[in-house]
């Protein structure tokens, strides 16, 4: 926590982001269904190269296949969304805030976070937990992010990328082999390069777009391409508003 | 004792209608009904919202809307986060003892318990049948939404299809709940102890 920065920087409060890592867990460890991830790792794999077969014979290309994935990913998160929302409601139980009145028998209700900081770590801390048992980490947040057009914008990290295990891109995939031998940073071409998380990135795209919020996502960096770790980067383009019913005419 | 329940998305549409019991005969046509019901509590949300930043007690950024009653009637509006909308028409919960009410039925309940046991409805019913249902063609499929905020029919979204035969439910009609669903609705009404309905679904 650094002094001067705006509250809306430094995210949730540790003890709400602790009870939320606690209730997190819990769902992992107690209402999650759990598949062998090598089983996962492997099926991932093979839909992907049946994908890149494809793309490649019929000419389609490597940014195709990032597109589909991104694609399946996408309707895979509108869906999932509803799943988040519908088995995350007591998680809310306990903040004064979420509670509607009505004497006693305070309930929660299903929420909207307050702000993007707070769907970050949501996304992190909850959604990941209990879908892939596993954390990144948020970095870069920004209100207004520079790079990214000055809308709000963060990563999550994977130092260990799900589904990743046992994969290896041949050079035609990994965007090396345009420019071989100019493997240094920035020297890669991320065009013509598979992006081995696009399904992902999908997937928050499609949860938060059914949640009413557009974002712009994209996977700057990957293990898979020699970088140390992979990114998922989320741009806030706008809130989406209630449609109005259509009027009478 | 409940009236109606109808189920909306978030683009005005009335996914799931269904009457328990009503005293008498709707005066308008059904589509016309669903329509107005939509229209009252879009528009109450709208003025929860300005209202409740006004008096600077807004804990929830969508003003909190929950309920209203009438001397008829007491309306219920259960909004979820992916904006879809679940309304209860219940009979005026009674303050005093339960013989002042009309019905054999035991009185309605605080807005707290029945907008709880229309999120059990959302997380029980819903969420299994129709948004974990690969069949079910989901409204946010039908649609993309521009940035002009205008709804665009997704047929017009240019994707590349690599593998066609992995698509499911390429029908282009909207979403229709199915009679499953209208049972688990049935059984979820059965369940509320302040429904007035026989174990068949009747009314009593």
């Amino acid at each position: 926590m650094s002094a001067g920065s705006p509250p809306s920087q430094e995210g949730l409060p540790p003890n709400v982001v602790r009870q939320l890592t606690a209730s997190a867990d819990e769902l992992w460890n107690h209402s999650t269904e759990k598949i062998n991830a090598e089983v996962v790792a492997l099926t991932y794999g093979s839909l992907v190269a049946n994908l890149a077969r494809e793309a490649l014979s019929s000419g389609a290309g490597v940014a195709a296949i990032n597109t589909r994935l991104d694609e399946m990913g996408y309707n895979i998160g509108l869906r999932l969304a509803d799943d988040f929302a519908s088995r995350t409601h007591s998680l809310f139980a306990n903040t004064p805030t979420r509670r509607t009145g009505d004497g006693a028998n305070s309930v929660s209700l299903l929420r909207r976070c307050a702000d993007f900081r707070e769907t970050a770590e949501i996304i992190s801390k909850v959604a990941f937990k209990m879908y892939l048992g596993e954390s990144p980490a948020i970095t870069d947040f920004a209100l207004s992010s520079p790079a990214d057009g000055n809308r709000p914008a963060f990563s999550l990290e994977f130092v260990e990328p799900p589904f990743s295990s046992h994969v290896m891109l041949p050079p035609v995939l990994n965007g090396r082999s345009t420019s071989a031998g100019e493997t240094g940073a920035g020297g890669k071409s991320r065009e013509d390069a598979l992006s081995y998380l696009s399904m992902i990135a999908g997937v928050i795209r499609g949860a938060l777009f059914a949640l009413g919020l557009e974002v712009i996502t994209s996977t700057p960096r990957c293990t898979l391409w020699g970088d140390s770790i992979s990114e998922i980067r989320v741009v806030l383009v706008r809130k989406i508003p209630a449609s109005a019913p259509p009027s009478d005419d | 004792m409940i009236f109606t329940l109808y189920i909306y998305d978030r683009f005005c549409n009335c996914l799931y209608y269904r009457s328990f019991s009503r005293p008498l005969p709707s005066s308008m046509s059904m589509a016309e009904e669903q329509k107005l019901v939509y229209g009252v509590v879009f528009s109450a949300r709208a003025m929860s919202e300005r209202l409740s930043s006004a008096v600077g007690e807004s804990s929830d950024p969508d003003g909190g809307f929950m309920a209203f009653q009438t001397s008829g009637f007491k309306l219920h509006s259960f909004e979820t986060p992916t904006r879809y909308t679940f309304v209860l028409l219940t009979a005026v919960p009674t303050t005093g003892s339960a013989f002042d009410n009309r019905s054999a039925s035991p009185a309605v309940p605080q807005t707290a318990q029945v907008l709880e046991d229309l999120r059990k409805l959302y997380s029980d019913c819903f969420v299994p049948q129709v948004v974990r249902n690969p069949l079910a063609r989901l409204p946010t499929e039908s649609y993309i939404v521009s940035s002009d905020n205008r709804m665009i029919p997704a047929s017009m979204r240019k994707t590349p299809d690599l593998c066609p035969e992995m698509v499911f439910g390429t029908d282009s009609s909207p979403i229709m709940l199915g009679s499953t669903f209208d049972k688990m609705v049935l059984f979820w009404a059965n369940g509320l102890s302040y429904s007035g309905l026989t174990p068949e679904g009747k009314a009593m």
